[in-house]
C-alpha cells in the first residue's frame, strides 16, 4: 500500500567522474542509492523528497575487495552478503564479517552495501512510521516538527545509530575515502558520524563515500561484535557492541576500545577501559564502565531497563567471541538460526 | 492418490508471482477507498461535516445515512453496524467512508471529514463488565455464558473437606490478545454488473474465507441479492478473514453504489491490526480436587473470563468452544465448566485458529503443572494417570472412541529421544562458552481439538458440493476457499481416487457464489473433514449418474468413452450425518463433535539466564490427523501452526493505548517468528481413521495451535524453575520470574 511518490527522476552513472558531475549539478536534490533497503522504505514514508536519484550500482568502480599487506580495501558496493561469506575477510577481520552477517536477514544482505550500510539513516520509534502516523503527532525535530517526543524537552533529535558494521569498523580504526567535485579526503569512520540525528554524518551533499579501508591488524590483536535484538533475522539493533585488544602470551589485555551503538545518533566509545590481566574481574570492568555510560531511550521500541540491563551481558559475550570461546552467533531472542 | 504428497496445485503460481491478489486487480476507472473511523472509545457522534475549504468534487462519501437496506453486519445478532450511527463504541470503528480517484485524495479526504463527537464513559476491563455501566450489550453487557456441569462437581468438592488423601488445588492464568497477521491485508473490490436477466448488480471480489457470509451481511444491507461475491487468491486468513471481510465488502459496495464505479478498498497494516479482530483475551481460574498420591483429577471447577470487544461477532461460539475444550484431554468425573463472555470498548475480537481452544488448553495444562509441582509428582506422570481412554466420558456426556490421546503421547515421546540437532539454541553451531549460562529444558503438552461445527451444527448447515464432468475432466464446486491450506490441491486427490482417474483432470471453481453452492464457511478445521466427504459423496454420485447413463458401472474411461452424449454432467451432494450424534445445545449434554483431533508437543528449549530470552531448539509433535489426504500439506499446516503457537508463547503482544488502540501497529513491533526464530521441527502424523471423514480423514487445522504454548511455559519452569502462568513470556516477564524465583 505504501508506494513510491514519482517525484524523481533516476540517473544510472557508470563512472565516479560522472557521479561527481551530477552531485555537482544537483547538490542537495540529489540523493544516492545503491541496494536501496533503507531509502526506498524511508522514501515510502515520505521522509525524502528528492528531485533526483543517483543509482550508483553501475559504477564498477565501486565494487571489490582489495587485499592488500597493510590493509583491506572494500568498494562501497561490496555487498553485505559477500562480506558475510568471504572467507578471507572472515580470517582477518572476523567482527566484521559477523556484524555484516547480522544485518536485517538474508534479503536485505544480498540487496544491501557496505557503503549503505555505514550511510544508513538514524532510526526512532517516532520518524520511522507513515507520513499519516507522524502527522497525527504533529512530526519532531527530525522533519515537519520542533518537538522531540523521546526527550519531550530535548532540542537535539536523538534518533538512533543502527548500522552494524560501523561500530565494528571504528574498533577497528578504518577509514572512509569520500569524494566530492572538490577532490578527494579520508576520514576516520568515527569522524564519520556526529552527535545529530536529523542528519548524523559528516558528509556534504556533494560527497559520495567510495572505499573503506580497514588496517590488517596485529598478530595479538582479538576482536569480537554482539547484536541484541527481537529476532533472529530483519530487526534493527536493540543495541550493538564492538569490542577489540590486543591480548599477549601472558593474557594481558591492553589497547582495548569498546564501542556500543543503536543508543544515540552516533556509535558510543566506553572510555577508561581498564587494561591489565585479562580474567573474569577484567571483563566485569568493562560491563561495569559500558554499563555507566550507556543509557537506552524510548528511540527504539523495546523496555530501555531491559535494555540497559543487557549492556554488561553483551560486553562479555564480545569477549567470549574475541577470545574465540563462542560460536560465530549472534546474541538475540532467537540468536542466528 | 490419498496419502501422496502432491505439489500444491496454487504453489507455481504463488511463488512465480502469477497469483492474483485483489490489490493485483485495477478495474478501469476504479476508485479507492479509504474509512473514517472513531478516535474514540466511546462516543456520541453529534454530527458529520464535510470541511468546506476542501475539494470534495471528485470524491463520494458515504455515511450511516445512505445505506439502503439495514445498517448491520448481519452475523450471530444484528448489533454490529455497517457504520457508526449516533454512537461509536469502539476506536478505529468506521464512520464513513470516502472513495477518490487517487489513494493520495482519499486518505486526504478522510481528514477533512468533520465528526463531532461528544465523548461517553468507557469500558475496558472484562471483570467489570457484566451489569456495569456503561451499556453495551443487551441488558448486561453478557455476549455469552454457559454453564456446563457433568457428575456432581459440589459434591466433590464439599467431600475434599477434611480429606487427606485428597487436596484442592487452584490458579489462575492468562492469556493475551493475538493477531492472525494473515500475510495480505484486508481487501475488497465492488464493481458493477449486468446480470443474466439484464438487471444492475455488483461484483465483490476480494480476500476471504466465507464467501456466503458475505452474501447475508451484504444482502441485509442492500435490501437484495443481485452481486456476487468472489474470492480472490488470499494470502491468509486464520480466522481473521471469516467474518471481517463481510464488513469491508459492505464499505467497497456503497461506495461503488453511491459513486456508480468501481471501488477497491484495501487496509494499510497499520489500520488493519488496529481496526480488525484478534484472538480473545481470556483469565481463567480452575479449582481442582486431586488425589495427592498420583494427580488424579477427582473435581475439576473451572470460570473462563473472555473480553469479546464491542461487537457479539462470532464470540458466543469461541466461549461454547471454551467451555467444551477446558479440561484438556483428561478424564474427570465432576466438571463444572463456566465461561463468561462480556462487552468492552475495545475492538471486536473474532475468530482465530482454534477458537477458544487454545487458550482453555494453555490453563489447562499450565494447572496440571501446578499440580505436579504442589504434589511433588512428574508432571509427565500427572498426564499419564489422567488422559482419555477408550470409553471415557467427557464433560458433555460424549461417549469417547478410537482415541489418539495415549498414542500420540507415545510416538512423540519415542520421536523426542531423537539426539537434539547441535549446538545451543536452534541451530547454533559449537559455542561451549555459553552453555553456563544457557539453561535447557523440555517440555510436554496434550491437546485434543473437536473437528468441525459443534453439536448441531453441520446437520442444521447442511454443507453443498457439486462435482461435474466437463468433457472428458471434472470440476469441483464448492465455497471452501483454499487460504493456503490446500484445499485446492486436496479435492481433486479425493476425486481423483474415487474415481480411479489421474489427479490432473480434476480441477477446481474458483469461489464464486453464482457457480458453486454454498458449502459453508471455510472455519472450524471443517474442510478436509466435512467438505471433503460431500465432495466424495459427490464423486461417488456423479459415478452413480454416469453408470446409469452409460448402462454399466467400470472403469471410468469406459464409461466416459461409451457415453453418447457429450453434455455436461452435473452432480450436487449435501451433508448429513449418520443420525447417531445427539446434542442439547441447551444442556450442552451429548455429542459436542462427530470426532476429536489428539496431538502431543514437545519442545526443546533453552532460557537465557542473563537476558530471559527463550531460544527454541526442537519441537516435536505427533497429532492424529485420522488420515493424511496430503502428508506434505497436513505437515506443513501443523507446523505452521505451530510456530504461530510459539509466537503466542513468547514474542506476540498486543500493546493497547488507554484508548484500547493498538500501539504497536507495525511488523517491526508486533513481533512474529521468523524462519530463523523457529525451532527444529519433528512431525509424526498418527492416522487413526474416522469413519465420517473421507478416506478416513480429520480436521487438523486448528490442533497444532492448541498447546505448544503451554510445553513452552513447562520447558521454562523445567530449566528454571520460574513459573509463567501469562501470555506472553517475554524475555522482561522471564527475568522477572526469575528473579522472584531467587
Amino acid at each position: 500500500m505504501l508506494r513510491i511518490a514519482p517525484t524523481f527522476e533516476v540517473l544510472r552513472p557508470e563512472t565516479l567522474d560522472e557521479v561527481v558531475n551530477l552531485l555537482d549539478q544537483h547538490g542537495e536534490a540529489a540523493r544516492l542509492i545503491a541496494g536501496g533497503t533503507d531509502f526506498v522504505p524511508n522514501l515510502k514514508h515520505g521522509l525524502y523528497a528528492p528531485e533526483v536519484v543517483i543509482d550508483l550500482k553501475g559504477v564498477s568502480a565501486l565494487r571489490g575487495i582489495e587485499h592488500r599487506p597493510e590493509s583491506l580495501v572494500f568498494g562501497a558496493l561490496v555487498g553485505l552478503h559477500e562480506m558475510e561469506t568471504d572467507t578471507r575477510v572472515h580470517a582477518v577481520l572476523p567482527s566484521l564479517s559477523r556484524a555484516a552477517s547480522l544485518v536485517a536477514g538474508p534479503q536485505q544482505r544480498r540487496m544491501g552495501t557496505l557503503g549503505g550500510n555505514l550511510c544508513l539513516d538514524t532510526r526512532c520509534v517516532y520518524i520511522n512510521q507513515t507520513e499519516f502516523w507522524r502527522g497525527a503527532l504533529g512530526g519532531c525535530l527530525k522533519k515537519d516538527g520542533d518537538v522531540c517526543h523521546v526527550t519531550v524537552t530535548g532540542k537535539k533529535c536523538v534518533a538512533a545509530a543502527s548500522n552494524d558494521t560501523a561500530p565494528v569498523l571504528i574498533s577497528l580504526g578504518a577509514t572512509v575515502e569520500l569524494l566530492s567535485p572538490r577532490g578527494v579526503r579520508h576520514l576516520p569512520v568515527d569522524e564519520l558520524y556526529i552527535n545529530d540525528g536529523i542528519r548524523n554524518l559528516a558528509l556534504g551533499h556533494d560527497e559520495v563515500l567510495t572505499r573503506v579501508f580497514v588496517p590488517r591488524p596485529g598478530p595479538q590483536r582479538r576482536m569480537g561484535f554482539e547484536k541484541l535484538r527481537t529476532r533472529g533475522a530483519i530487526d534493527f539493533p536493540l543495541l550493538n557492541c564492538a569490542l577489540a585488544f590486543d591480548l599477549d602470551e601472558a593474557e594481558n589485555l591492553s589497547e582495548p576500545v569498546l564501542i556500543f551503538s543503536a543508543v544515540a545518533a552516533r556509535p558510543r566509545s566506553i572510555s577508561q577501559l581498564p587494561v591489565g590481566r585479562l580474567d573474569a574481574a577484567l571483563i566485569a570492568e568493562f560491563g561495569q564502565r559500558a554499563f555507566a555510560s550507556v543509557r537506552p531511550l524510548t528511540n527504539i521500541n523495546a523496555d530501555v531497563d531491559w535494555r540497559r540491563e543487557m549492556v554488561p551481558h553483551l560486553v562479555s559475550r564480545a569477549f567470549e567471541a574475541a577470545l574465540g570461546r563462542a560460536s560465530a552467533t549472534p546474541f538475540s531472542l532467537s540468536n542466528a538460526r | 492418490m490419498i496419502g501422496e504428497g502432491l505439489v500444491r496445485a496454487d504453489g507455481q503460481a504463488k511463488v512465480t508471482g502469477r497469483a492474483v491478489y485483489v490489490d493485483d486487480v485495477r478495474p478501469e476507472g476504479c476508485l479507492y477507498a479509504a474509512t473514517v473511523r472513531s478516535p474514540f472509545a466511546h462516543a456520541r457522534i453529534t454530527g458529520i461535516r464535510l470541511d468546506p475549504d476542501f475539494d470534495f468534487s471528485d470524491v463520494t462519501v458515504v455515511t450511516a445515512a445512505d445505506i439502503p437496506g439495514e445498517n448491520v453486519v448481519a452475523l450471530m445478532t444484528d448489533d454490529q453496524p455497517a457504520l457508526a450511527d449516533k454512537v461509536v463504541r469502539h476506536v478505529m470503528e468506521p464512520v464513513a467512508l470516502v472513495a477518490a480517484p487517487t489513494r493520495e485524495k482519499a486518505l486526504a479526504a478522510v481528514s477533512h471529514i468533520l465528526v463531532d463527537y461528544e465523548p461517553l464513559p468507557a469500558l475496558f476491563d472484562p471483570e467489570r463488565s457484566r451489569g456495569h455501566e456503561p451499556s453495551l450489550f443487551g441488558s448486561d453487557n453478557v455476549y455469552s455464558h454457559i454453564t456446563l456441569v457433568h457428575g456432581d462437581p459440589d459434591g466433590a468438592f464439599a467431600s475434599a473437606e477434611g480429606n487427606a488423601d485428597v487436596r484442592i488445588i487452584e490458579g489462575t492464568y492468562r492469556v493475551g490478545l493475538q493477531e492472525q497477521l494473515y500475510i495480505e491485508p484486508q481487501g475488497m473490490i465492488a464493481t458493477h454488473r449486468v446480470d443474466a436477466e439484464g438487471a444492475p448488480g455488483l461484483t465483490l471480489f476480494g480476500s476471504m474465507q466465507c464467501p456466503f457470509y458475505v452474501v447475508k451481511a451484504l444482502s441485509r444491507v442492500l435490501g437484495h441479492k443481485r452481486f456476487n461475491v468472489v474470492q480472490a487468491v488470499t494470502g491468509g486468513g486464520f480466522g481473521g478473514k471469516e467474518e471481517y471481510p463481510s464488513l469491508v465488502a459492505i464499505h467497497a459496495a456503497l461506495l461503488a453504489l453511491k459513486s456508480g464505479k468501481s471501488v477497491k478498498l484495501i487496509y494499510r497494516r497499520d489500520e488493519d491490526l488496529r481496526a480488525t479482530t484478534k484472538r480473545h483475551p481470556c483469565r481463567l481460574r480452575y479449582r481442582t480436587v486431586v488425589e495427592v498420591r498420583t494427580g488424579r483429577l477427582l473435581a475439576f471447577d473451572g470460570h473462563m473470563l473472555f473480553d469479546g470487544g464491542a461487537y457479539n461477532t462470532l464470540s458466543p461460539v469461541v466461549n461454547s468452544r471454551g467451555v467444551i475444550h477446558a479440561v484438556g484431554p483428561y478424564r474427570c468425573e465432576n466438571v463444572r465448566s463456566e465461561a463468561l463472555m462480556v462487552a468492552t470498548n475495545t475492538p471486536p475480537n473474532g475468530a482465530f485458529r482454534g477458537f477458544g481452544a487454545p487458550q482453555v488448553q494453555f490453563a489447562a495444562e499450565r494447572h496440571l503443572d501446578r499440580i505436579a509441582r504442589e504434589l511433588g509428582l512428574d508432571p509427565l506422570d500427572v498426564r499419564r494417570v489422567n488422559l482419555y481412554r477408550d470409553g471415557d466420558l467427557t464433560p458433555t456426556g460424549q461417549t469417547l472412541k478410537d482415541i489418539g490421546a495415549k498414542i500420540v503421547l507415545e510416538a512423540a515421546l519415542e520421536r523426542a529421544q531423537r539426539p537434539l540437532p547441535p549446538g545451543n539454541g536452534s541451530g547454533r553451531p559449537g559455542g561451549g562458552g555459553q552453555a553456563a549460562r544457557l539453561a535447557a529444558g523440555r517440555g510436554l503438552a496434550l491437546a485434543w481439538h473437536g473437528c468441525g461445527f459443534t453439536g448441531n451444527g453441520e446437520a442444521n448447515l447442511q454443507g453443498k458440493a457439486d462435482l461435474a464432468l466437463e468433457g472428458r475432466d471434472l470440476r469441483v464446486y464448492t465455497s471452501s476457499t483454499d487460504i493456503g491450506q490446500g484445499t485446492e490441491t486436496i479435492f481433486p486427490q479425493i476425486v481423483a481416487a474415487a474415481l480411479g482417474i489421474g489427479v490432473g483432470r480434476v480441477s477446481v471453481a474458483p469461489p464464486d457464489t453464482d457457480l458453486v453452492p454454498d458449502s459453508g464457511p471455510t472455519v472450524a478445521s471443517r474442510t478436509a473433514m466435512v467438505v471433503g466427504g460431500v465432495v466424495l459423496k459427490a464423486a461417488q454420485a456423479l459415478r452413480a449418474a454416469l453408470a446409469s447413463e452409460v448402462g454399466f458401472d467400470g472403469d471410468f474411461d469406459a464409461m466416459l468413452d461409451a457415453r453418447t452424449s457429450d453434455a455436461v454432467l452435473r452432480v450436487r451432494e449435501q451433508y448429513a450425518d449418520d443420525g447417531t450424534l445427539v446434542w442439547d445445545p441447551k444442556t450442552y449434554r451429548g455429542d459436542a463433535y462427530p470426532t476429536f483431533g489428539w496431538s502431543c508437543v514437545i519442545v526443546d528449549l533453552e532460557v537465557d539466564l542473563d537476558t530471559g530470552e527463550v531460544l527454541y531448539r526442537r519441537l516435536v509433535q505427533a497429532t492424529d490427523v485420522g488420515r493424511a489426504l496430503n502428508p506434505v500439506l497436513a505437515s506443513g499446516q501443523l507446523e505452521g501452526g505451530a510456530l504461530q503457537a510459539l509466537g503466542y508463547a513468547t514474542s506476540e503482544e498486543v500493546v493497547l493505548d488507554e484508548r484500547g488502540c493498538m500501539r504497536n501497529d507495525r511488523l517491526t513491533n508486533y513481533i512474529i517468528p521468523t524462519a530463523l526464530d523457529a525451532p527444529e521441527m519433528e512431525t509424526v502424523l498418527i492416522e487413526i481413521p474416522f469413519a465420517g471423514g473421507p478416506f478416513g480423514a480429520k480436521g487438523i487445522g486448528e490442533i497444532p495451535h492448541d498447546v505448544p504454548h503451554a510445553a513452552v511455559a513447562q520447558a521454562i519452569e523445567r530449566a528454571t524453575g520460574a513459573v509463567l502462568d501469562r501470555l506472553p513470556m517475554m524475555p522482561e516477564r522471564v527475568m522477572a520470574a526469575l528473579e522472584r524465583r531467587r
